[in-house]
């Protein structure tokens, strides 16, 4: 007879193991964070433990103008993602809008693009100096100087904002669609009128989640690192995520890690504070949602002829978010230098840069690199994430709870400071394993930090299955392992599709980890256009950032093809 | 076959605790169809899936047949694949994602103990010809009714070749008229198979339908167990009675005498001994005789009879007597028998139940 021999099943332990050694990931390179804002020097180095970094930043006057300018930046960019969000989802669920799902698509595949080339589209518009908008208006005018200017913070956070209208939309139109609409009908039958229906009931039972949509472009915005270094950089405009950046890239001198730390360990505070009123709001609007019945289909308001307005500003959205500054690209592509589109302009016109690109080696590694990113890093995530989703969803293992926890804090804290504790970490090991500047590096943090999102996800659809389907496995002396692989896997496949689709995707266009730990062997794609940027070589840039989306254009439409089936765009926030 | 041993399972979701099952004792014999009864919430489930090693209880023992499965006191647990046993879910639990044969096959094909390839397909198909599935195995099973799916799940059981059943309301998402027929599919083949079940369900027609014996939960524990005739004739308790069918009622006194004064009248019955003096007297609805002229026998009154309700095969008496709401049951309709008028039942001293209030 057996004696209190504790029950082990191996594929279990496997399965913690992985889920174990990717939680000890995430918060060893947190840790490490904050380790080295404690010491001094350059990793690698003898060091010493100081708070020196820490006096050094409070004392800076430098400091507080990063601040203010992150504060006045991420003002701007909520005060035009958000109104925009809930403008795009009030007409999406709430009316009679034709062709929605168009809409739908169009406003979605706009999140998908990198960031990065929309930011330098809008160099190319709005420039003091060589924006196409600017030489216009001072020919068509004859203004001694330009009009307009990107180059501004408020500039800046104009098209921050711009680009995350869509996440805004969608975490909004996620809360209106699940708002009870008999609380709203309520009101109509009263013969309370539609405006003040919409400001004295609807309004304030969405401000929840418009709240909690405010605090995550909050976070999104001090986080943000593309747009304010494509335009703002190069004008001496520095944001928390630029300057740590800089310290670790600086024009001369040693790179500055300790204080790099010091600013970083402030961000990750930052963004972990405000996690709290984030959850607390979004508990709040859970509690305004239906609770049961999908079918509960409120009425929708009937727009008459004022669908042109909603069509009308979401063409204008699309026009200034998309649609202008990718034609700057493509049209600073086709030219020697950047001139306003003219016939004299047309005539030098060619695609000269194109051929020159095609035979670029160090361009072909680039891609080479991203591609084998993209194919490993979202497998790897597929296989992490299964294993603590199941773990979170499926197991009643103690310490679940804070699994999940550990799994969703790479979702809020900005994604440069991982790759700033990797990078150092590498330093620190580089004469034991030879990593620093390998493009292992930059997988092994695109998979710690988009665990986040692959957990989401398969939570979401792990959480469906019944858990009898499960157990009637279990019962006929299928492993753990099997379970998960022949059984689990299989009836989930749509969301692990998705999930997959979404991080390939994220590795094409990622700029911000990449950036800090790419070295000329581990170039990929985002980083040799950065490359070329920087270099003065505008032109080039933008050539390859057109071959780049044309690629990404079919990736977008299969991406699109699986999220439209799965509805799973709400989880991708 | 089973042996189960003050079992107890509580649930503990933050700051209150559900003794989902309470000190449970209970005996399965060997090749016995064994039905666990009782309203939701009673614990059945639970104690089913203890048995099964999908849940851990902090206290009692579980023996099957000579193998101690799960002792808390001892440190013992064995993990349901262990345990030799086939479960049939109360969602079907059938992988949509597999043809018939696969899910049939798959415990087999990946399980702990797997069978030779050239084995698999034999069993399978054995499996399937036993549940009358024979001929659809190429089938995905989304693709199935309601009654096929359950098939596949009792196929998918059978197929292990188990040395118990479990069944949790295996009928209860199918319509009424193929309930009744894989219940009686249910029972014939466990026969055939000389297998012993234990089968969980709501259902008092069912239980009694299917079992050779019932045990009667609630509130995780088991009030009564015996034969569906034991139960439904000699309930111990009130709740028992009124779970396997409807009851008239009657508050009453226990006199001297040993009769007892209801508000219908005096009543002769046997009481047993050592029932306190107020108690209930029951009757099921069918014991109950109605008549146009007194019979001039014991235990009979005049009643006003308020309303007849024909069902085909049985006719339903709603009757008033000395102000006592009752309702009597029969299967031939006496036609001189109108609305309104005055009847004379009577109720046989052998068929009354006597309960502690
Ligand atoms: N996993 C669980 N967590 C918490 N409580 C549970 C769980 N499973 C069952 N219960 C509770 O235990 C009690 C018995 O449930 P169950 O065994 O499912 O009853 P039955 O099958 O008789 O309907 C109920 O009160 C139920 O709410
Ligand atoms: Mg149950």
């Amino acid at each position: 007879m057996k004696k209190r021999i504790p029950y082990v099943d191996g594929s279990k332990l496997l399965l913690l193991g992985v889920a174990g050694l990717s939680a000890l990931s995430i918060l060893g390179l947190l840790a490490t964070v904050v380790w080295m804002s404690l010491r001094t020097g350059v990793p690698g180095q003898p060091f010493s433990y100081t708070l020196g970094n820490y006096i050094s930043l409070l004392t800076d006057p430098y400091s507080y103008r990063v601040m203010v300018t992150t504060l006045e930046f991420s003002a701007v960019t909520i005060a035009v993602s958000v109104p925009l969000g809930f403008v795009f989802a009030w007409f999406i669920e709430r009316t009679d809008l034709p062709c929605k799902a168009l809409a739908m698509s169009l406003l979605s595949i706009g999140i998908l693009f990198p960031t990065f080339l929309k930011a330098m589209g809008w160099v190319f518009l709005l420039h003091p100096r060589i924006g196409v908008i600017n030489i216009f208006l001072m020919q068509l005018f004859g203004l001694k100087n330009n009009p307009l200017n990107i180059a501004t913070v408020p500039g800046i956070g104009f098209v921050e904002g711009l680009t995350l209208a869509p996440l805004a939309y969608v975490m909004i139109s996620a809360a209106l669609r699940s708002m009870n609409p008999a609380l709203v009908e309520a009101a109509s039958i009263h013969g309370v009128s539609k405006l003040r229906t919409l400001l004295r009931v609807e309004l304030p039972l969405v401000w929840p989640a418009l709240f909690s949509a405010v605090i995550w472009m909050l976070t999104v915005a001090i986080a943000a690192f593309d747009v304010p270094a494509v335009i703002g950089m190069a004008n001496n405009i520095f944001t928390f995520s630029t300057a740590v950046y800089f310290m670790i890239n600086p024009n001369e001198g040693l790179p500055r890690y300790g204080l790099s730390g010091a600013y970083g360990t402030i961000m990750v505070g930052l963004s972990l504070v405000l996690m709290i009123p984030y959850f607390t709001a979004l508990r709040q609007s859970h509690r305004y949602q239906i609770i049961s019945g999908k079918s509960y289909q409120s009425r929708l308001v009937e727009l008459g002829r004022w669908w042109l307005l909603g069509w009308g500003l979401l063409a204008l959205y699309l026009l200034l978010a998309f649609i202008l500054p990718l034609l700057a690209i493509f049209w600073v592509s086709l030219l020697p230098y950047v001139q306003i589109p003219s016939r004299q302009a047309l005539s030098v016109a060619s695609f000269e840069r194109y051929t020159a690109v095609a035979f670029d080696h160090a361009l072909l590694r680039a891609g080479l690199n991203t591609l084998l990113l993209m194919v490993a890093v979202p497998t790897l995530i597929v296989v992490i994430s299964s294993a603590i989703s199941w773990i979170v969803t499926r197991s009643r293992m103690r310490g679940r709870v804070l699994l999940d926890a550990i799994a969703f804090l790479p979702h809020p804290v900005p994604h440069l400071l991982f790759a700033l504790a990797i990078a150092y970490f590498a330093l620190l090991v580089s004469d034991v394993i030879p990593l620093y500047g390998t493009i292992f590096v930059l997988l092994a943090v695109y998979v710690i930090c988009w665990i986040s999102f692959g957990t989401r996800v398969l939570n979401n659809s792990m959480i469906q299955v019944h858990r009898e389907l499960e157990e009637a496995a279990q019962v006929g002396g299928v492993s753990t392992f099997r379970i998960l692989w022949k059984v689990i896997l299989p009836l989930i496949r749509p969301g692990v599709v998705y999930a997959w689709i979404w991080t390939s995707l994220s590795a094409y266009r990622e700029l911000t980890m990449a950036v800090l730990l790419a070295s000329p062997k581990s170039q990929v794609l985002s980083t040799y256009i950065w490359g070329q940027w920087h270099g003065g070589g505008l032109g080039d840039a933008a050539a390859i950032a057109v071959v780049m989306m044309a690629i990404m254009s079919p990736l977008v439409a299969s991406f699109w093809f699986y999220a439209r089936r799965q509805q799973h765009i709400a989880s991708s926030v | 076959m089973i042996g189960i041993h003050s079992l107890t399972k509580t649930f503990k979701s933050g700051a209150h605790a559900v003794r989902a099952v309470d000190q449970v004792d209970l005996h399965v014999n060997e090749k016995e169809f064994f039905v666990l009864l009782g309203l939701s919430g009673s614990g059945k489930t639970t104690l089913l899936r203890c048995v099964a090693g999908l849940e851990k209880a902090e206290a009692g023992e579980i023996l099957l047949g000579e193998q101690m499965v799960s002792s808390a006191e001892r440190g013992i647990f064995v993990p349901p694949e262990d345990r030799g046993i086939g479960m049939v879910f109360q969602s079907y639990a059938v992988w949509p994602h597999m043809t018939v044969f696969d899910n049939v096959a798959f415990p087999l094909t990946n399980g702990k103990r797997r069978l030779a390839r050239s084995k698999v397909r034999d069993r399978v198909m054995g499996a399937l010809e036993l549940v009358q599935l024979s001929g659809i195995e190429d089938r995905p099973v989304p693709f199935l009714s309601g009654g096929q799916q359950q098939r596949v799940a009792l196929a998918r059981a059978l197929a292990v070749e188990p040395r118990v059943l479990l069944m949790d309301e295996p009928l209860s998402n199918l319509d009424a008229r193929l309930r009744e027929e894989v219940r009686d599919e249910i029972r014939g083949l466990a026969k055939k198979l000389g297998i012993t079940v234990l089968y969980v369900t709501h259902d008092q027609v069912e239980a009694m339908a299917l079992a050779d014996r019932i045990a009667v939960m609630s509130a995780g524990k088991i009030l009564q167990t015996g034969g569906p005739q034991d139960l439904y004739h000699f309930p111990l308790s009130r709740s028992v009675g009124e779970f396997l069918g409807s009851m008239n009622e009657f508050e009453g006194t226990v006199q001297n005498d040993g009769c007892v004064k209801t508000d219908l009248g005096v009543v002769h019955c046997a009481v047993p001994d050592g029932a306190p003096r107020e108690v209930i007297v029951a009757i099921r609805p069918e014991d109950v005789s109605l008549s146009r002229d007194p019979s001039g026998l014991s235990n009979e009154f005049s009643a006003q009879l308020e309303s007849q309700l024909f069902l085909g095969d049985i006719t339903v008496y709603h009757l008033s007597a000395n102000g006592k709401k009752m309702r009597g049951k029969t299967t031939s309709v006496d036609r001189r028998l109108e609305a309104g008028g005055r009847v004379y039942v009577r109720l046989p001293a052998e068929k009354l139940k006597i309960f502690t209030r």
